[in-house]
């Protein structure tokens, strides 16, 4: 294919928007490899370096000579908005398909049924999709001209962030034939990674890798062991840094929490997380505006967010690797001559990755009960089908069938709506893999407290050792050292702060898919529901999460200030038509536990205490039961009332966990049945399980 | 356990594979059977190998392999790469694997007395040494009596305790009698499918025997192929191919498969031994068959009479060819058939395709069929297609603008013939649920 170094420049001024831009060492041969076929390339290059015009070009150019649309993987389409404006400039007309456009796929199936798309986005996950494959990518795969691979590290076990659906790519990298276009991209590789992606990506494969040093970033760790000294300390150092940046967290409750504290104290931050949905562009916007003062976020924020000028990352809590860290921290400063990555450490950050860790792979009871239960079932079974035969939350079951699917051969197959058992067992390899994998995070985690120790001056060192880059030519920070204590009053008020949060507890609108065995099914009663209701705290929380652990599994009954704080709850609330009388939710195994709480909220807010309710049968503990049909089916019948009739009056029922709200579902619609008036539920703690 | 793809089957594939990856995948023109063995020779002269296909040189290679293919043809062919690598992802996560004809595990009988006709790869699914184990070939129709199924089962135990696998196109009837017969007597079986091996494969029943290792699906087709006429009559030359010996337990007179698959081997083919049944109720079919030139099935009464029997290689007629390597790029001698007169082949009177890729578009077959069965292939073909969706006789005779008696007797053929199903309350006809090979 003849290569027109005039047309490629040309693209690169119309892209960049800068009428005398020339390529960067290297980008321009990579373009005219890649397209001419001869070579595959790895491009490791910081976010902001132009990989994307690599792409962009290379498919460009090889429309313009006839040949069929590019196809690019990514699992950051969400932020590639920039990009795609840039493509837009070049002519490259570019189309996206991921989950969230459902609506918008009969357009772009047409557009390349008609050839109008020279590059199409899509994230990993669609490669699986059945719909997908066979609707959309059957029509154009036989023409696809070139493959574009972002975030490559993936596809190495040995790359520190971990995404199932790489599998699938490195299985269809590996198969397709030398002479198919391969542009693989990443932002951080070790030579551990650029080994096993040479594997992958086969021979002939030639590599574009950029400096790993950032003389700007100024890094700093900073132990302070309670959270309300960490969130007084960004409080006060929010009011003297200049610029704007990015507060990580490792937990969506992390966020709201810091969000919530550093607006109380009048800081214009927002709260960023998967769950953020449809807002994140907006969120996104504010930042690279400076109509924010940071972002609050998780990793939710990710690779591809590029905001040159951003002139702080701060971590409330320790990430589970440093390559991570460095990929976050490395956000700021691009184009400033001095900015701060300042990690903030302590109590609970340890408890948070083993998490992490520890739940990233199913265990093997959970494989064998997926696998038992479609062992059973010949015809094979849908999502829903497993709820009630495994006693697993959906999430766990769809991690579980997620990555047993993705095995190659593959134990179990969707076909149609339902999966079903193949011709394949599991492989011993997927334990090893899953084995091998976790050592790896243990490391990394061991890696990141050798960071943590780490004296003033030393960080960015080890950070390019770790990424095996040249540390030789690293200097010393540019800025002094920030402080690394903490003034003793606002630490009071952010401790304060913690404890002085509550939670809704959203009512249940309609019992489980399929009913229960008592009959109730669709819809529950306007007259039969609850009201919505609050919870102190979420359990394992900051702030009164402790007391509720200790109160619950310790001293078998809940401190006094937990009674005090759950009146003070309720007062503030004020829920209307307000309660006349209060209730608790019964237990067989701890008879008075929170009967007593209850009777003691009762008598602080002056109200009178009745237990209305009683225990018809000994069941599993609710929390044993792990989905919402099987906890459902475990409360169905188990609860009956004592008293009838029950005073009419609104009541409080009060309970110490709420989990998957089943038990107050069903207590709520029985009070109802038998008198009360609206039922406001309130608990100590939120277990967050809730689907 | 699973076979490697090689870089040289991956050539393959892209050049004569329809690489099913959804109902929408556009038509491509593939390289039929005998269009690749073209291919093949040409690379051999030039001492290259399919696999150099993929390789820098390409466009030169081409425009070398000429004359008679269109480079820009081939070139189209071969740049489906990805498309390649989605439809092996996805046979693979059902552990469905492919063999090409240079591989060491394609069967190398089919090699040897197939020639330029057969098929340039397999798919299969099982203990892929199967392939090459040869055995006893059992072939007959889907409606037959229980006298007959018993005397199939029979048939499978036998092969089963001579420990030689049953050879079978897996229909409903007499070929899954003797598989059902072989696996349950602890043998082994290999079922030669027509259409849909993907779906199968993930057949609980069969499941079961191919984790086992003692059932092997093979497929001369994309694993999601459907049914088409074609395809079943290709594939039964294939089920002769990977016997040492065939024994037909029934056949009609003159029509339906068995009929063509049976005389096209005693007439043209001539790889393994025909038998007929020769025990039991007599039919006209067989004793046709008889004279052309079968011979009567010599009842063996144990399993070394069995052994006996399969071993010895004498052909019906004439002898078998001898085996040669599998190699493409030397394959062996065109088979008899190339060489023989029209008149030869229109003495079959169903349609025989000789070509198992099934999209590519052929002369017609030289065999002129019967104006009814021309009508009958057309009714067939359109009725396949609307009973996707499940209909009633009054639709579909709406639908075909006939009256709905002829509506009726078309669905009453097509039922007998196994390709459709009734279904009660409210009646529905709707293709035959696939594929249960037991």
């Amino acid at each position: 294919m003849e290569y027109s170094a005039h047309r490629a420049l040309e693209l690169l001024r119309l892209g960049s928007g800068i009428p005398d831009a020339v390529f960067r060492e290297g980008q321009e041969q990579a373009i005219q490899q890649v397209i001419g076929g001869s070579h595959r390339w790895l491009v490791v290059q910081r976010t902001g370096w132009g990989k994307s015009f690599v792409y962009f070009i290379a498919a460009k150019l090889l429309r313009e000579a006839g040949a069929g649309p590019a196809l690019l993987v990514s699992p950051l389409l969400s932020l590639m908005r920039n990009q795609i404006r840039a493509a837009e400039r070049m002519g490259v007309r570019a189309a996206t398909i991921n989950s969230d456009n459902e609506t918008a796929w009969p357009d772009v199936e047409q557009q390349l049924a008609a050839g109008q798309v020279d590059v199409l986005l899509i994230a990993p996950e669609r490669l699986a999709n059945g719909r997908f494959r066979e609707q959309v990518l059957a029509r154009i795969a036989a023409q696809v001209a070139l493959l574009v691979i972002d975030e490559a590290h993936c596809i190495s076990d040995w790359g520190h962030d971990f995404r199932p659906h790489y599998r699938l790519i490195e299985r269809i990298v590996g198969t397709l034939p030398p002479n198919l276009r391969l542009l693989a991209t990443t932002a951080t590789a070790n030579q551990r990674v650029m080994d096993d992606l040479q594997q992958v990506l086969g021979p002939g494969l030639r590599v574009l890798r950029g400096d790993l040093a950032r003389p700007s970033l100024c890094l700093q760790t900073i132990a302070l062991p309670s959270r309300a000294a960490r969130l007084a300390w960004i409080a006060e150092q929010l009011q003297t840094l200049p610029g704007h940046g990015i507060i990580y967290v490792l937990t969506v409750r992390d966020a709201q929490q810091v969000a919530g504290w550093l607006q109380s104290r009048g800081f214009n931050v927002r709260a960023y997380t998967g769950r953020t949905g449809e807002d994140r562009p907006e969120l996104e916007q504010a930042l690279l505006d400076n109509q924010v003062h940071a972002l609050v976020a998780t990793t939710a924020l990710g690779m591809g967010f590029d905001k040159p000028d951003l002139a702080f990352v701060m971590h409330y809590q320790a990430p589970g690797s440093v390559v991570s860290y460095y990929q976050q921290v490395g956000r700021a400063g691009r184009a400033l001559d001095s900015a701060y990555g300042v990690l903030l450490h302590g109590e609970g950050d340890r408890a948070i990755t083993d998490w992490f860790i520890g739940s990233a792979f199913p265990s093997p009871e959970e494989v064998a009960a997926v696998l038992g239960a479609l062992e059973e079932a010949p015809a094979g079974l849908t999502i829903p089908e497993l709820l009630p035969r495994v006693n697993l939350s959906k999430q766990r079951i769809e991690k579980t069938v997620e990555l047993l699917s993705l095995e190659s051969p593959a134990p179990i197959v969707k076909v149609g709506a339902a999966w079903q058992l193949t011709a394949s067992r599991l492989s011993p390899a997927f334990w090893a893999r899953i084995e091998r994998l976790t050592d790896l995070r243990r490391r990394e985690q061991q890696q990141m407290q050798d960071y943590l120790a780490l004296p003033f001056g030393e960080h960015m060192r080890f950070l390019i050792a770790a990424l095996d880059g040249d540390p030789s030519g690293i200097t010393a920070p540019r800025l002094p050292a920030l402080p690394s204590s903490v003034c003793p009053g606002l630490v009071r008020q952010a401790d304060d702060f913690l404890h002085r949060t509550a939670l809704p507890i959203q009512p249940r609108l309609r019992w489980p898919d399929g009913g229960l065995p008592s009959g109730l099914r669709g819809a529950i009663a306007e007259d039969r529901r609850a009201a919505e209701g609050r919870a102190l705290c979420v359990w394992r929380d900051a702030g009164w999460g402790e007391l509720v652990r200790r109160g619950k599994y310790q001293d078998g009954r809940f401190a006094e200030e937990l009674a005090q704080a759950c009146a003070e709850m309720v007062r503030a609330w004020n829920p209307q038509p307000a309660p006349t009388w209060v209730t608790a939710v019964p237990s067989l195994r701890h008879p008075m536990l929170v009967p007593e709480l209850a009777q003691r909220v009762a008598d602080l807010l002056g109200l009178r205490y009745l237990a209305a309710l009683q225990k018809a049968d000994g069941r599993p503990e609710q929390k044993t039961m792990q989905n919402s049909a099987q906890q459902a089916r475990n409360v169905d019948g188990s609860l009956v009332a004592t008293a009838a009739p029950l005073p009419r009056g609104p009541v409080l029922l009060v309970d110490d966990l709420v989990d998957s709200r089943w038990t107050m579902t069903v207590a709520a619609a029985l009070l109802r049945q038998h008198g009360s008036g609206p039922v406001w539920p309130v608990a100590l703690a939120n277990t967050g399980n809730d689907e | 356990m699973m076979p490697a793809l090689t870089a040289d089957t991956k050539a393959v594939l892209l050049l004569t594979a329809p690489l099913l990856t959804g109902r929408d995948s556009p038509d491509v023109a593939l390289l039929s059977p005998r269009d690749y063995r073209a291919v093949a020779h040409r690379l051999a002269e030039l001492q290259l190998r399919p696999a150099d296909l993929l390789g820098p040189d390409t466009a030169d290679i081409l425009s070398e392999v000429g004359p008679g293919t269109d480079p820009r043809r081939l070139l189209q062919l071969l740049q489906r790469g990805f498309q390649l690598s989605m439809a092996v992802e996805r046979w693979r996560a059902r552990a469905i694997w492919v063999v090409g004809s240079g591989d060491p595990d394609y069967p190398q009988r089919v090699a040897a007395r197939c020639g330029d006709a057969a098929p340039p790869v397999f798919y299969g699914c099982g203990e892929v040494a199967g392939c090459t184990a040869g055995g006893l070939a059992v072939v007959g129709s889907r409606h037959v009596d229980e006298a007959l199924l018993d005397y199939a089962v029979e048939i499978g135990e036998l092969a089963a305790r001579a420990a030689r696998p049953v050879v079978s196109g897996g229909a409903r009837g007499v070929d899954q009698a003797a598989m059902r017969g072989a696996l349950e007597a602890g043998g082994t079986a290999c079922g030669v499918l027509a259409d849909s091996l993907e779906r199968a494969v993930t057949n609980r029943e069969n499941r079961d025997w191919l984790l086992d290792g003692r059932l092997l699906l093979l497929s001369a087709v994309d694993p999601q192929a459907r049914f088409n006429v074609g395809n079943a009559m290709g594939r039964n030359k294939l089920i002769y191919a990977l016997s040492d010996a065939a024994l037909v337990v029934n056949s009609d007179l003159e029509r339906g498969g068995t009929w063509a698959g049976a005389t096209e081997q005693l007439d043209r083919r001539r790889c393994v031994p025909v038998y007929v049944r020769s025990t039991g109720q007599p039919s006209e079919g067989l004793a046709a068959l008889r004279r052309h030139g079968a011979q009567p099935w010599p009842n063996p009464d144990s399993p070394e009479r069995l052994l006996d029997l399969l071993d010895s290689t004498e052909a019906t007629g004439s002898p078998a060819l001898a085996a040669s390597s599998p190699d493409p790029v030397q394959p062996a001698a065109p088979a008899a058939e190339s060489h023989l007169p029209d008149e030869a082949r229109a003495s079959v009177p169903t349609a025989v395709p000789r070509a198992t890729a099934p999209p590519t578009p052929r002369p017609a077959p030289a065999a002129e069929p019967s104006a009814a069965e021309q009508v009958m292939t057309t009714v067939r073909s359109t009725c396949l297609k609307l009973l996707r969706t499940p209909r009633s006789a009054a639709e579909v005779a709406d639908q075909l603008d006939v009256l709905r008696p002829q509506a009726q007797q078309w669905l009453d053929r097509l039922i007998a013939e196994g390709l459709v199903e009734k279904k009660p309350r409210p009646v529905r006809y709707s293709l035959t649920e696939q594929p249960s090979l037991f």
